[in-house]
């Protein structure tokens, strides 16, 4: 007989368990906007502050008009020196370019590789799997002479540089992630569409396309999330005119501009919001896009 | 002592009441078949007893043993569900010993019993072979010895030949009686096939929305049906059913339909409205001309037998005759003479009377 | 078509029907041309410039074009096998891989064991579960960095613990230095492998799950012998595709420690980003990627055959 008592300590206990596992998974994105409030005394004070005492926009004003900056500088006593390279506008102008870009191209060519892989074999027998393999190599291994090839291509400091690299690197996800939907569709319709007389293209723009509808928007917002999270390659292949938001936040925390550690976390925050809404949106394809097809969920 | 009883279940997903209020006793080394269309509830009390569900009211023995609040893996129950959920990835030989090796028998008595039970299911044979690779009748085998070898006090069975083809249906129906027999076992089985029901069973629990319409002997539920919808629901093809009007005529008894009248040798009657069920095989057809014309509508062959559906007056009827006496849109004769029906009131019993159509 | 007949050509590829007809085959290649100019350019030729300069002495600083540059035979790969840190950097990111994966899959499973049933709250704890993977990787290791601060919170927590003060500077520690690393990749990733092993069970079909209970399998020796093995394809490509990914990890390392204190927290990335970028070693790091890229095609290969499977 199953005792009731120890039921209900199991659920709680379950309980207990789920409730510190979402407070690990919390507390990190917690403590980035809670500094992000935080006056410049609270950064990393001494006990540390867990909820900002006199919680200010500050940073936010920072971020967004480097001018406050320079008058807080004159504001504080001298230690620090404000010298923030770039504003935070231009680099959300870079990434929004760079990522909407490599998105769309690498959604466009991995849909049309996708598309005649899965229904032609093209590409010969390996391509889907050389598009693996892209994905295996650390992308260091790549940045080196890819430097020296984007300055023999003068992309070196580019959008068209950056938007190039990041369409390449993401094809594999693209390519997959098309992919499997696409296998998802019955090829009967497009056989039938074939037999009423229609031609390749057609087929696949009248027939396929609008049924994958729901999987290349899945996939372009994750590859989307992915470009817009990108640092290695905005780090190596750019020399300070194309700044995109990931090395944005490293310049608060650097030897020209001190230690920024509240306006870094408010551009943290602000540069992660649109990640975190996207990769809601598309949650139940995560499993998808982060196995690269090969799990539906 | 009966082997299982239900008392007074009832069991409610979200706003729904799918089972109300259900009570049955079986008794040790009964077949019980629980028929009814399907949503009728007749799944959810075979997880209620199983243990996958808990009922909201009601309690459940085993014997002597309270169910309630046990987990289905100490209840000692056999179980075949209608997907057989055979396990794929393992042998035959690693299905059937499962239960065994779960309960933690002893190597050589789980060897023992496997090759027992291969032998008497006949799957000696198969019992290296990969689970998966088998077809559906194999699997079926596998599934009983499986659930059988654990020696439950009860066999609980769910739809377990819906998914069989006609010839596989009638070995297994066989199958399960000797089975039945042999072990003595006590056997609930669930199903919508009445022709199942009425074959295997010792008790039939005929079921609707959760609750008992009929239980008897399957004799006494087929030929004395207590409502309409168990009438409607045993009897393939379902029988003639119409409403008709008590009256009297000349001092005897008539039934009375928009335009049919019929004599009946009862005196005495539960209603003045009453349903009268006329099975399609009492009903006959004739090409010899006489009084009672009807013509016929529809012709189904049926192989050795045809459904000619007919209009008599208002009244559409049907009737089983030899395959190809008649065709659509002929005219047809019912011969005089008496004609085994019966009455019916909700809720009374059925008296049965003989008809005569007065022409 | 229009007449309702049908043409001689669309019929062909119908009796074709699981398989593209020839002229098909060439034009499904074409769909395939841009990508694979893409990958030609910046994938197959940097990979060719890499083998080129692994055998050179090139240093950018030298003001010789790349492809000027003196030949240097093998001494490179002489040079890499005795280089203590690059065998360093390559142990020390393989433990990083071992370690990190098999916390998130062990903690994932656990997790999965709990949202097996339906209890109320439950989508709204998956929801805030799988936070983490949505942070910007950057800001995500910048709060870790905060996090781990000397007068931050985890010092400030484990103070409260061993109920004496406790400023502890992580991430100048050599031996400790690893650990902030570490969790933030384990914070980060763990909800993916929640997701993956949650997909793994609730795909075990439930019937056999009953089956084996009714049988009088406890739940545990039911999850051993049925949850488990039909899980075990799409756990194992989890790992797989998690352990690549971590591999290459390098965005936390280089916000929090640059591969330092000295090269105590160096992945083969950082390796490869400080002796290019810092040092402008580069044609002693194209030596490196080059053996690193042949370890991971060799590990390709290795895997390739379990992934082919999951594919069908």
């Amino acid at each position: 007989m199953v005792n009731p008592h120890r039921t209900r300590l199991l659920a709680a206990f379950r309980r207990l368990i789920v409730l510190m596992a979402m407070g690990f998974a919390l507390l990190p994105v917690f403590w980035l906007v809670s500094t992000s409030f935080k006056s410049y005394e609270e950064w990393a004070s001494s006990p540390p502050h867990w909820l900002p005492q006199n919680p200010t926009l500050q940073n936010y004003r920072i971020v967004f008009a480097p001018e406050a900056a320079r008058q807080f500088a004159a504001h504080q006593s001298g230690s620090l020196d404000y010298k923030v390279s770039g504003s935070a506008w231009s680099a959300f102008g870079n990434s929004a370019l760079v990522a909407t870009a490599a998105t769309f191209l690498s959604v466009t060519f991995g849909t049309l590789a996708a598309y005649g892989i899965s229904r032609f074999r093209g590409g010969g027998r390996g391509f889907a799997f050389r598009l693996l393999t892209v994905r295996m190599f650390p992308p260091i291994a790549v940045v080196v002479p890819m430097v020296v090839l984007f300055s023999l291509l003068r992309l070196t400091d580019t959008h068209l540089g950056l938007i190039l690299a990041y369409t390449t690197f993401t094809l594999p996800f693209s390519v997959w992630m098309i992919r499997s939907f696409i296998e998802e569709v019955p090829i009967d319709l497009e056989l039938a569409g074939r037999v009423h007389g229609y031609g390749r293209w057609q087929v696949f723009t009248l027939i396929s396309l609008p049924l994958i509808r729901g999987g290349i928007l899945a996939t372009s917002l994750f590859v989307f999330i992915l470009n817009w999270s990108e640092f290695l390659f905005a780090l190596v292949l750019t020399s300070g005119h194309v700044v995109t938001v990931t090395l944005q936040v490293a310049n608060y925390v650097s030897a020209s501009s001190g230690k920024l550690y509240g306006v870094q976390a408010a551009m943290g925050t602000i540069s992660t919001i649109p990640v975190i809404l996207f990769g809601f949106l598309i949650q139940g394809h995560l499993a998808r896009g982060l196995t690269l097809g090969a799990v539906h969920g | 002592m009966c082997a299982l009883s239900i008392n007074g279940v009832s069991k409610s997903f979200g706003r729904q009441r799918v089972v109300d209020d259900f009570s049955l006793a079986i008794e040790s080394g009964q077949c019980v078949a629980l028929l009814g269309p399907s949503g009728c509830g007749k799944s959810t009390i075979l997880s209620l007893i199983a243990g996958f569900e808990t009922p909201d009211t009601g309690t459940i023995f085993l014997e002597d043993r309270l169910l309630n609040g046990l987990p289905p893996q100490e209840r000692n129950l056999g179980l075949l569900l209608q997907d057989l959920s055979v396990f794929t990835r393992m042998t035959v030989r690693q299905n059937l010993a499962f239960g065994l090796e779960a309960r933690g028998y002893r190597r050589l008595e789980i060897a023992r019993r496997v090759e027992a039970a291969a032998a008497r299911f006949g799957i000696v044979d198969l019992l290296e072979v990969g689970a998966a690779e088998l077809n559906f009748s194999e699997k079926q085998r596998i599934a009983l010895a499986r659930s059988l070898i654990t020696e439950p006090s009860v066999l609980l069975l769910d739809e377990p030949m819906s998914s069989l083809d006609a010839a596989d249906r009638i070995r297994m129906r066989s199958e399960l009686k000797l089975i039945h027999s042999e072990l003595r076992s006590t056997v609930l089985l669930v199903t919508h096939d009445q022709s199942e029901a009425l074959s295997l069973a010792d008790l039939v629990v005929v079921m609707r929305a959760g609750k008992i319409e009929q239980m008897g002997a399957p004799q006494a539920v087929f030929n004395q049906p207590g409502n309409t919808f168990v009438a409607e629901f045993l009897g393939e093809p379902p029988a003639n059913l119409f409403k008709a009007e008590l009256v009297y005529e000349g001092g005897r008894a008539e039934l009375k339909t928009a335009s049919v009248r019929f004599r009946t040798d009862r005196e005495s009657f539960a209603a003045s409205e009453l349903t009268v069920s006329i099975r399609a095989n009492d009903l006959k057809l004739s090409c010899e001309p006489g009084p009672v014309q009807v013509r016929v509508s529809d012709v189904e062959f049926l192989g050795a037998e045809d459904l000619v559906r007919f209009s008599l007056g208002d009244l559409a009827l049907a009737s089983l005759t030899p395959a190809g006496s008649f065709r659509a849109g002929e005219r047809a004769f019912i011969p005089l003479g008496p004609i085994l029906g019966l009455l019916l009131t909700s809720g009374r019993a059925t008296e049965s009377t003989c008809l005569e159509i007065v022409p | 078509m229009r007449d309702g007949t049908l043409a001689l050509e669309p019929r062909r590829q119908l009796i074709r029907a699981t398989g593209p007809v020839r002229s098909d085959i060439g034009w499904g290649n074409r769909l395939t041309w841009p990508a694979q100019l893409l990958l030609l350019v910046f994938v197959l030729v940097p990979t060719i410039v890499v083998v080129w300069l692994s055998f050179t002495d090139w240093q950018p600083t030298d003001r010789t074009p790349w492809y000027q540059a003196g030949w240097n035979g093998w001494d490179n790969f002489v040079e890499l096998a005795g280089d203590q840190r690059f065998l360093g950097a390559v142990l020390r990111t393989l433990a990083i891989v071992v370690v990190s994966t098999a916390v998130e899959l062990g903690l994932a499973v656990l997790l999965a064991l709990l949202f097996l049933e339906e209890w109320a709250w439950k989508k709204f704890a998956v929801t805030v579960l799988l936070l983490p993977m949505m942070i910007v990787p950057v800001d995500a290791a910048n709060a870790f960095f905060m996090l781990f601060n000397e007068h931050g919170p985890v010092n400030q927590i484990i103070g409260w613990i061993m109920q004496r003060p406790f400023q502890f500077a992580w991430l100048a520690n050599p031996q400790w230095a690893l650990t902030p690393i570490l969790l933030v990749e384990i914070w980060q990733w763990t909800p993916l492998m929640f997701l993956l092993v949650l997909t793994a069970f609730l795909g075990v079909s439930r019937t056999q799950w009953r089956a084996a209970l009714a049988l009088g399998a406890s739940p545990f020796y039911a999850f051993r012998r049925i949850i488990l093995p039909l899980s075990l394809p799409l756990l194992t490509v989890a790992v797989l595709i998690r352990s690549i990914e971590t591999f290459k990890i390098f965005d936390a390392i280089y916000i929090l420690t640059r591969g330092g204190p000295g090269a105590a927290t160096e992945s083969v990335s950082m390796f490869m980003y400080n002796g290019g970028f810092v040092y402008f070693r580069m044609a002693y790091i194209a030596a490196a990627a080059l053996l690193v890229l042949l370890l991971v095609i060799s590990l390709c290969l290795a895997v390739q055959k379990p992934l082919l499977e999951r594919h069908g």
